[in-house]
């Protein structure tokens, strides 16, 4: 008797555990309706609150936020909570929120994972323009986003206001169809949108007695000289994924063309890396590669070794951005007066040109903080976003607070002293702890802000100034949404064409293919449907145009 | 006719269920003590299975997998027709291939001289040292593989003193698999020579006596009494790991490669990680993922009875 007990027992036990996981894995094909019950709760509780009452800081909130930790600040915090911004951040608004980070380096990996796992946090920081295969259009239908349209103007009246005043920030914040998705971070101003480009020694120029170098002859010379009269064992280094279009497609764009899709004269999308003007490209690079001009493990390095190979005089030039990589090797090298870096013009071709493609950032960038539909109190949520878009909110999240971490003199939010002009740390560290403005956000971010930052050296301004040179506007294709079907289609053929493109570029310039084979090279790009590519893209740019 | 049918198969089962329990009370205890595999191969192994059902579907996480519309065998064909099927198929075969016929015999080579050294304190400093690089995460490892055989790297300092040219050898097609498998051997070779050293412990010592009244030397010994000892332990292995000839872990070439030598060193399963994890289809690499190991399950069918013909081992 008491055996079939335990038989009895035994198999309970199992199918109660069969069926517990059958649950589980039903619970994200149900989560769709969840949040529709969850929406209509939640209209209920606000026609019991009152909606001009309202004012910050909130009551019993509790909320959770996925959001990749910056570099910078991972350096001194594990959590963006134990940060002062994120302490006054809940005091100021009133809600406990409990921030979740992926692994560094595996954000894309783990937001991926994030969307299967069906269970998501309240609010999700990322860049669904750019990285959610499908784009925006894509992640409201899969339900991974809430469409927040008819919301903003009840729970976000900031930025609905925000919106209303900067029309040409609120087309680019849709999908082609009107609709919200999206707390955005927001360049207020044209100042903020350059930040990256090429960068030499200096010293070494004046010591051999040489101009700052504008075509791409120029470079060639230099990169020569470093070789043979400085000792630069690699004079050009930096990782090829800089090489990309969202820089601006340095070396690349001196020819015409930039890496991936731009539009030409006549205002019809082309694809880079298929033109005649890439083949110059990467005979010129295949021949510095074999004279020693180009770092020798070119294909293989990483952001540290760049940095210690141009701190330590082995190479000459690089790229850069202003504040990570040009303010952070500049404070390693200030007792070396050997060294010393600045930002030079985009190298063009022929003497005189004007760059065609710099990096300038958008407005929008598609880096934004989404509420998800498994959120359970989208007031809160909104209400703790919309924050960063009021005066009170905007000043926070770009100075932080006054009399802690900045001083108003004469009207003008200036950094305290010790943020500055630290001995221990970098700017981007100890800016890092008060702001979010040192990286990116749901929040406007402000002029005055970067003319502290990333102007700590003089050379940073000097920089700046030399990549701004560019007609880049004319050329760069805007932030266009494809629709779901559309995003499938291109994504299927450009996950095939861009491995095979970043193959060939390395082989051809490292000369292990010959650039005859240039010709098959293109046609069989041409077979693995980059055509249609340009055909659903144009598609695209018409609704963009007529939004 | 069909009443009598039922009635026997009736019977049958009763018999049947007749024995489990009387298996049952008497062997209670060993059937407590594999309630916990049998669950954990349902938990883990079984349940997860259901999850592959996507591969024939167009998986929306949302809509989860029994919502999704099914789409039969799209996934697959596209894989076959995709330019990269044979390059990838061709990858992790040479690669697979090179690193059993290197990596296999290394261990049982290295147990067997093992074997041979009789004093302690050396024979355990030796096993410690090589199986060290086990316990080193993958990402150390590759960071010091990285290390030595970059430009001004250790493989490179000594080639020069030699009187050849530095390389960048992480950038060179014809040296990536190479570095690979080696680096491989160097990673596994203690830890696997475990079970041999332990199959090897097991021997009657009274074999050796008599081998040696007879006259044999230690190199006959070794032939005629410990290789066929371990013979059984060997064939096992080899049959276990060909199930696993086409999954090479990912993670280490993930590290390693760059374009350069993508067409030496991308493999079914980066593939698959990239295509699913990073470009979000999933239901492309499930596809691929199950295709893979359909070919996994071939190659132990197929080892398993060229085993049991010629040698009358096999695992069933």
């Amino acid at each position: 008797m008491k055996k079939i007990v335990l038989l009895i027992l035994v198999f309970s036990l199992m199918t109660h555990i069969l069926t517990a996981c059958g649950n589980q894995g039903q619970s994200g094909e149900g989560s769709g309706k969840q949040t529709v019950s969850q929406d209509a709760d939640h209209m209920k509780k606000d026609k019991s609150t009152d909606d001009k009452a309202f004012s910050y800081p909130m009551k019993d909130v509790d909320l959770t936020w996925w959001l990749e930790l910056t570099p910078s600040v991972a350096q001194n915090f594990s959590n963006l909570g134990d940060t002062a911004f994120a302490k006054n951040l809940q005091q100021l608004t009133g809600a406990d929120i409990e921030f979740i980070h992926p692994t560094i380096g595996q954000t894309k990996e783990q937001f991926n994972l994030l969307v299967v796992s069906g269970n998501y946090p309240d609010i999700m920081e990322y860049n669904i323009v750019k990285n959610y295969i499908g784009g925006p259009a894509k992640a409201l239908e899969d339900g991974v986003i809430m469409d927040i349209t008819d919301y903003i103007p009840k729970y976000a009246p900031h930025l609905y206001k925000f919106y209303q005043e900067n029309p040409e920030y609120d087309k680019l914040s849709k999908t082609d169809d009107g609709r919200y998705y999206s707390f955005p971070f927001v360049r207020t101003d044209d100042y903020l949108k350059v930040y990256f480009g090429p960068v030499v020694n200096h010293v070494w120029l004046e010591k051999l007695g040489l101009d700052y170098p504008e075509t791409m002859d120029d470079w060639y010379h230099m990169l020569t000289l470093f070789k043979e009269k400085m000792g630069a064992t690699a004079p050009l280094t930096f990782e090829p994924a800089l090489l990309n279009t969202s820089t601006g497609s340095p070396f690349i764009g001196a020819f015409g063309i930039a890496e991936d899709f731009y539009m030409d004269e006549n205002g019809d999308i082309q694809y880079g890396s298929i033109q005649p003007g890439y083949k110059k490209f990467l005979a010129t690079f295949a021949k510095w590669y074999e004279e020693g001009l180009l770092d020798s493990d070119f294909a293989s390095v990483d952001r540290n070794q760049v940095a210690a190979k141009l701190t330590t005089g082995e190479s000459g030039a690089s790229m850069g951005y202003t504040g990570s990589r040009l303010g952070v090797w500049l404070k390693s090298t200030e007792d070396n007066p050997d060294i010393d870096f600045i930002g030079v013009k985009y190298p063009v071709e022929h003497r005189g040109d004007i760059p065609k493609f710099t990096q300038r950032s958008f407005p929008l960038t598609g880096q934004g903080a989404y509420i998800s539909t498994t959120c359970t109190d989208v007031e809160a949520a909104m209400r703790v976003l919309d924050y960063a878009y009021s005066e009170e909110g905007k000043m926070f999240h770009n100075f932080g607070i006054e009399g802690e971490s900045y001083d108003m003199i004469d009207g003008y939010p200036t950094y305290k002293e010790f943020i500055m002009k630290n001995t221990e740390k970098p700017v981007a560290e100890v800016l890092g702890q008060y702001v979010r403005a040192t990286y990116s956000g749901p929040f406007p971010q402000m002029r005055e802000y970067n003319e502290q930052y990333g102007n700590s050296y003089e050379q940073q301004v000097i920089s700046k100034e030399n990549w701004t040179i560019s007609e880049t506007e004319k050329y760069t294709l805007p932030n266009i949404t494809p629709t779901p079907e559309e995003s499938a289609e291109i994504a299927s053929i450009l996950s095939e064409v861009n491995t095979y493109r970043d193959e060939m570029q390395t082989l051809y310039i490292l000369g292990l293919e010959e650039l005859s084979t240039y010709d098959t090279y293109v046609q069989n790009i041409r077979d693995m449907g980059i055509d249609r590519v340009i055909e659903l893209y144009t598609k695209a740019l018409e609704r963009f145009n007529n939004r | 006719m069909r009443s009598v049918k039922r009635s026997i198969t009736g019977k049958g089962i009763v018999l049947f269920l007749q024995g489990v329990r009387k298996d049952f009370k008497m062997n209670r205890t060993l059937y407590l003590m594999i309630l916990p595999v049998i669950l954990y191969f349902i938990l883990f192994k079984y349940m997860p299975m259901y999850g592959a059902s996507i591969a024939f579907k167009n998986y929306v996480p949302v809509k989860g997998i029994s919502g999704s519309a099914w789409t039969g065998f799209t996934h697959f064909t596209r894989f076959f027709n995709s330019v990269y099927f044979i390059r990838l198929f061709k990858n992790t075969l040479i690669i697979s291939l090179q690193t059993i016929l290197w990596g296999f015999p290394a261990p049982i080579i290295f147990a067997l001289l093992l074997n041979e050294i009789r004093t302690k304190w050396f024979k355990s400093s030796i096993q410690l040292m090589t199986y060290l690089p086990h316990f080193l995460s993958m990402v150390v490892i590759v960071g010091m593989i990285k290390e030595f055989t970059s430009t001004n790297g250790l493989i490179n300092d000594i080639i020069v003193f030699f009187g050849g040219e530095a390389n960048a050898l992480l950038q060179k097609p014809d040296v990536f698999r190479t570095i690979y498998v080696s680096s491989e051997v160097w990673q596994t070779i203690g830890w696997n020579s475990i079970i041999y050293l332990a199959a090897l412990s097991g021997i009657d010592e009274q074999l050796y006596e008599a081998a040696r009244i007879d006259g044999a030397n230690r190199w006959k010994q070794t032939i005629h009494i410990t290789l066929p000892s371990i013979r059984s332990t060997i064939i096992i292995l080899l049959i276990l790991r060909m199930g696993r000839i086409l999954t090479i872990g990912f993670e280490k070439i993930i590290l390693m490669y760059n374009p350069a030598t993508y067409r030496v060193a991308d493999v079914i399963s980066t593939y698959v990680y990239r295509t699913g994890l990073l470009e979000m289809n999933f239901s492309y690499s499930t596809a691929i993922g199950l295709f893979n190991a359909v070919i996994n399950f071939s190659f132990i069918l197929v080892a398993n009875r060229l085993s049991r013909r010629y040698s009358e081992t096999s695992l069933w």
